[in-house]
């Protein structure tokens, strides 16, 4: 075999070399990498899911899409609105009972375990003898 | 008429003696004169008398025996190598031959003898062929169209025993590689050893029959004819001078061409054979100068590597591909899930927050408004109890502002605003 090498061309021996050298500066790296990453990807569902868990919830968090989050809170609270606004952001009203404060509260630490937003700023609050209206704005990830 | 006669002058060398023979060669065989024997001391005289022999009978073929251990047969000829042809395609092949300056014209192998002398006997069963030179056994296992396997062994300070036990082991070494056995055994021996080959025939129960001749004998044998040593003889092209090649085919031709009516070479058909292998010397001895054949094997060779050796590289390049591909993708799904991490975590914060400040309002205070961040708050409410509502602030944010203002209806409003 080495024989048959050594008398192969030089553009053979340049191909055999150029393999070897692509196998270990990139092929091997890019293996261990891939691998090293699963690892870490599979670390991180693992502790979202935990997270999720305790909330009793079993799906994994969705895209974000208008019509699925105003279905799900229309049920929770007395008026829902949302708005698209520009950048992947939307502007989100809800109106509630003073009483249905624990429901929002919930609802606001389960929110990214459902959909794959997150608030951006401030929760403005404004109330009446009954009611509080909650402003906020939600930015897709 | 005596300087036209044919002779064949045989010389080999055993430990440190020379040992020179002559014959002359006739139509009913060769008659052998008497054996000299040179110690390597008195080289020179054995060269000079070689040349004198050489002067007496110029039709002449001086003829040696190669008994180099490195030897072996094979399938191709081995360009880099020295090689003598046996039969069809398969070639004696050594490193090097050392020619040293002792006139020869023709080198032979054992194992080109070896076949010369049975393959008469050959068939379609397996033969072990075995030769004992100069204490060494060269062994090849051959039926009638190949020669399968050969190996040379040294018996140099070894029992019968021990050299029929190795026999034995190349026996079973090459029924482990082709599951055959060898239903025959042919020896020729150039030593006088019956208690080995006693040995032999009890170790591998197998009845041999010798063949016992001198080196001298088998040479002369050898050489006695053209059509015999043409194609077998070692070519020592690679250490020779071309100009020897040139002399050597000019006396093979003379040979075949002046011949004495006495000797062998001169009936009709071997006249026939031998002008056609006097062709296929001379092509061969183009063939070595004219490289043609030899780059276009070079040519497939190299193709074939150069086929092969873009295969690795697309194994290497495709493995890489998907892999780099399969962890760009997955990156993506981590950057995802550390986005949803943080996501959770500043949501869980602000419900943290919202829910220690609606707590702190309790039966003191009413909220209006409130800005609610994981950095700052800044509330507005109606209070009753001014100081439960500000210790219940202040155990929350204690480096908040906290400011009351009396209202026209009797009432009183709050403000607090804080770093969280």
């Amino acid at each position: 075999m080495i024989e048959k090498f050594r008398n192969t061309s030089i553009i053979t021996k340049i191909l055999y070399i150029l393999a070897l050298i692509l196998l270990f500066v990139w092929a091997v790296p890019a293996v261990i990498d891939y691998y090293s990453s699963v690892s870490k990807y599979e670390k991180s569902a693992k502790e979202i899911k935990s997270v999720s868990s305790k909330y009793a919830l079993n799906t994994n968090a969705k895209p974000f899409s208008i019509e699925a989050f105003k279905e799900s809170t229309k049920v929770l609270f007395s008026k829902v609105n949302i708005n698209s606004a520009d950048n992947n952001r939307y502007n989100v009203s809800i109106e509630m009972n003073r009483e249905d404060i624990k429901s929002f509260h919930t609802f606001i630490e389960t929110l990214s375990l459902r959909y794959l937003v997150q608030i951006e700023g401030a929760l403005e609050f404004n109330a009446n003898d009954d009611d509080i209206e909650v402003k906020m704005t939600l930015v897709e990830l | 008429m005596q300087n036209q006669q044919y002779v064949t002058i045989t010389h080999y060398k055993e430990r440190e003696f020379y040992f020179l023979n002559y014959a002359i060669q006739t139509k009913d065989g060769f008659i052998t004169k008497e054996i000299e024997q040179f110690h390597e001391s008195e080289k020179e005289q054995f060269i000079e008398r070689i040349q004198t022999l050489q002067a007496m009978y110029p039709k002449n073929q001086i003829i040696s025996l190669s008994l180099s251990a490195n030897q072996v047969v094979k399938d191709k000829e081995d360009e880099n190598k020295v090689c003598a042809r046996i039969f069809n395609e398969n070639y004696v092949v050594q490193d090097k031959i050392d020619v040293a300056d002792v006139p020869t014209t023709l080198y032979f192998s054992p194992f080109t003898i070896l076949y010369e002398e049975y393959k008469h006997k050959l068939n379609e069963k397996l033969t072990l062929m075995i030769g004992l030179f100069d204490r060494k056994l060269y062994i090849m296992f051959a039926t009638e169209d190949k020669i399968h396997q050969s190996w040379t062994l040294g018996t140099r300070g070894l029992t019968e025993k021990q050299v029929a036990d190795r026999v034995y082991k190349s026996m079973k070494a090459y029924y482990k590689i082709s599951y055959k056995f060898a239903d025959n055994i042919e020896m020729l021996v150039s030593d006088e050893s019956p208690k080995l080959l006693k040995v032999l025939r009890e170790e591998l129960s197998m009845n041999i029959l010798p063949t016992q001749k001198t080196i001298h004998n088998i040479l002369h044998n050898m050489g006695s004819e053209q059509s015999k040593f043409n194609s077998s003889y070692i070519k020592t092209f690679l250490s020779s001078n071309p100009k020897e090649l040139t002399s050597l085919a000019k006396t093979e031709s003379d040979v075949s061409l002046n011949n004495l009516n006495d000797i062998r070479l001169n009936n009709p058909e071997a006249g026939m054979d031998s002008l056609e292998n006097d062709n296929s010397v001379l092509d061969k001895v183009k063939g070595i100068f004219s490289p043609k054949e030899k780059e276009e094997e070079k040519e497939e060779v190299s193709k074939e590597m150069g086929l092969f050796s873009l295969f690795p590289l697309l194994v290497v390049i495709g493995v890489g591909s998907y892999f780099t591909m399969e962890n760009e993708t997955i990156q993506n799904k981590i950057a995802i899930s550390d986005a949803q991490s943080y996501a959770q975590t500043n949501n869980t914060l602000l419900a943290m927050t919202s829910k220690d400040i609606f707590s702190s309002m309790g039966k003191s205070a009413e909220l209006k408004s409130a800005i609610i961040s994981n950095n700052n708050i800044e509330l507005k409410g109606v209070v009753w109890g001014i100081e439960p509502l500000r210790n219940a602030l202040n155990g929350l944010y204690n480096n908040g502002e906290f400011v009351i203002k009396p209202l026209e209806n009797f009432m009183t409003e709050f403000s607090f605003k804080s770093k969280v």
